[in-house]
């Protein structure tokens, strides 16, 4: 029993120095660029991956191996995604160079969307500084390093049998978004974490200091992102408040409530200094109330949103696969939990695509299939969950 | 952890996840020369940018120390474009020209810069003088 409670702290405090240090290197970088201060972030951040691969190398040696085979897959390959290269490297490239945080917002290269939030290139540029100089492929392993804490994490949330599948079924969801210089893997695996400890916080009654601080520090790293991101946490923020007002668990809880909503404040940042820069977003703007009356009673719309969206394979096998899930475990709580979130930011990703500028069609198929991937792994994930729950006979209502 | 393997079904779902890793090799345009040269700077990314152009952009430049640059018309394609039409934007090439504004990044375009490059084939100004060419680019100094 001691044995348990000290491998599971340890996982936690590992967790937590990486989701740290990965939000210490960005307020750093804010700062002002200090090369030898980065550095040693960045070394400390593999020395505790090192720590967490070396320290008793036969535990949970299936994680080690994936995170190992993917990061060789990841050095192995091309960067020929068009957003790797012309955005998320790019930007990348623009702070390693310049030594800015807020190298983008020069207004140099406007199509790359210099409005899109840094916290992934900014530890791209961190890995670059640390190797000191730049190339077009390294640099991609900084966002695989960044889905480590929560992959850390899922340890603690399964048992071994369970963790094979959660790996196989993440592994055969994300594949390509893990090691091909997108951030939209690492989205997905933060929003479900991060849709994972609400749960685990507010309705599964979990109490722990760790796993608070935690939370936070991914709802920072997930509203960083991308702007997906920041919608996803004020999503979650949202749904926490209103399922402790329906609890009436308000006054109880109101401490750690008001605690994570100050994950916002970063991001709050980043928009107002985008305002300053005079750098607007290309979907919500000044115009953005009259795409949205044009749009929305545009019945081809809809139908156009819905085929790429609703029809996309993996995402329909991961509704089946929730909804199996629960006809099997019966877990009213997590079902709709998953469900109410999912449903939440689908009816966000409708109204995006009805206020965009671009011609709908094309826009969909250049985005649909990388927007959904988070929905997709958020069912699956508490599908699986589901499953697990009912077979280790945690309480079900 | 030993017992962990020892399970038959932990076995099979140990090798289902081996499985998917090499899927995932497979899916990818993994190259063990890329591996190789992953840190070298000094390495062209043949594999990641599919026009010679590009690549050659930044051996022109780099080879004049030149800090700004300029393009042709034909390079940049067409400006202005019309995002809100599919047919604009399916008739687009913009591929060269953005690329070749990452690649050689941090040598910045700028439309005020005498150095200018054009494809190999164009007509260029008389006021032009020729600098250097390669097999795709020639670099103009206008």
């Amino acid at each position: 029993m001691l044995k348990q409670i000290k491998r599971v702290l340890k996982i936690e405090t590992v967790v937590s120095i990486l989701v740290l240090l990965i939000l210490l290197n960005y307020f750093v970088m804010f700062i002002s660029y200090n090369e030898y201060i980065i550095k040693l972030i960045f070394s400390l951040y593999i020395c505790a991956i090192l720590f967490f691969i070396i320290y008793s190398p036969l535990n949970f040696l299936h994680l080690k191996i994936t995170l190992v085979v993917l990061m060789i897959i990841v050095l192995g390959n091309p960067t020929y995604s068009w957003d790797a290269w012309a955005i998320w490297l790019f930007h990348a490239k623009r702070i390693f160079f310049e030594q800015s945080i807020i190298a983008q917002l020069d207004g140099y290269a406007m199509w790359t969307h210099n409005d899109y939030p840094v916290i992934a290139p900014t530890f791209a540029a961190s890995l670059a500084t640390l190797v000191g100089s730049w190339n077009n492929i390294f640099p991609k392993l900084a966002f695989l390093l960044m889905s480590f804490p929560p992959l850390i994490l899922s340890i603690k949330m399964f048992n071994v049998r369970y963790h094979f599948l959660f790996l196989i079924l993440a592994l055969f969801i994300l594949n390509l978004y893990l090691i091909n210089g997108l951030v939209d893997g690492l989205v997905a695996i933060y929003f479900t974490f991060s849709s994972y400890l609400i749960y685990d916080i507010f309705l599964n009654k979990q109490n722990s200091f760790y796993y608070l601080l935690i939370t936070f520090c991914f709802f920072i790293i997930l509203s960083l992102l991308k702007n997906e991101g920041a919608v996803m946490v004020a999503i979650l923020l949202s749904i926490m408040i209103i399922i402790n007002i329906s609890k009436k668990e308000m006054l109880q809880n109101y401490k750690k409530i008001i605690f994570l909503l100050f994950s916002l404040i970063p991001i709050l940042i980043w928009k107002i200094t985008c305002i300053n820069y005079n750098v607007n977003n290309d979907i919500i703007n000044y115009d953005t109330l009259n795409s949205l009356k044009n749009m929305i009673f545009n019945y081809n719309s809809f139908k156009l949103i819905f085929k790429f969206l609703i029809l996309d394979t993996k995402f329909i096998l991961s509704i089946i696969f929730i909804l199996i899930a629960f006809n099997f475990a019966k877990n009213k709580r997590i079902f709709y939990f998953s469900l109410s979130i999912g449903v939440t930011y689908l009816f966000s990703l409708f109204m995006v695509y009805l206020i965009s500028p671009y011609d709908l069609a094309w826009h969909l198929s250049s985005s649909a299939s990388r927007v959904i991937v988070p929905l997709t792994f958020l069912f699956s994930f508490f599908g699986l969950l589901q499953i697990y729950h009912k077979k280790i006979g945690i309480y079900v209502h | 952890m030993k017992s962990i393997y020892k399970n038959k079904l932990n076995l099979f779902l140990f090798f289902l996840l081996i499985i998917n890793l090499i899927y995932i090799k497979n899916i990818s345009y993994f190259n063990l020369e890329i591996l190789v040269n992953s840190f070298n700077k000094n390495w062209i990314p043949v594999y990641s940018i599919y026009r010679s152009e590009v690549i050659e952009s930044k051996y022109l430049l780099n080879k004049h120390r030149i800090s700004k640059f300029n393009v042709s018309q034909k390079i940049i394609g067409e400006t202005d474009l019309d995002f809100s039409s599919a047919n604009t934007i399916k008739a687009t090439n913009l591929y060269t020209y953005y690329r070749m504004l990452t690649y050689n990044y941090p040598i910045r375009l700028d439309s005020q810069s005498k150095y200018f490059l054009f494809f190999l084939n164009e007509k260029t100004s008389e006021k032009c003088k020729a600098l250097d060419k390669g097999k795709y680019l020639k670099l103009l100094i206008c």
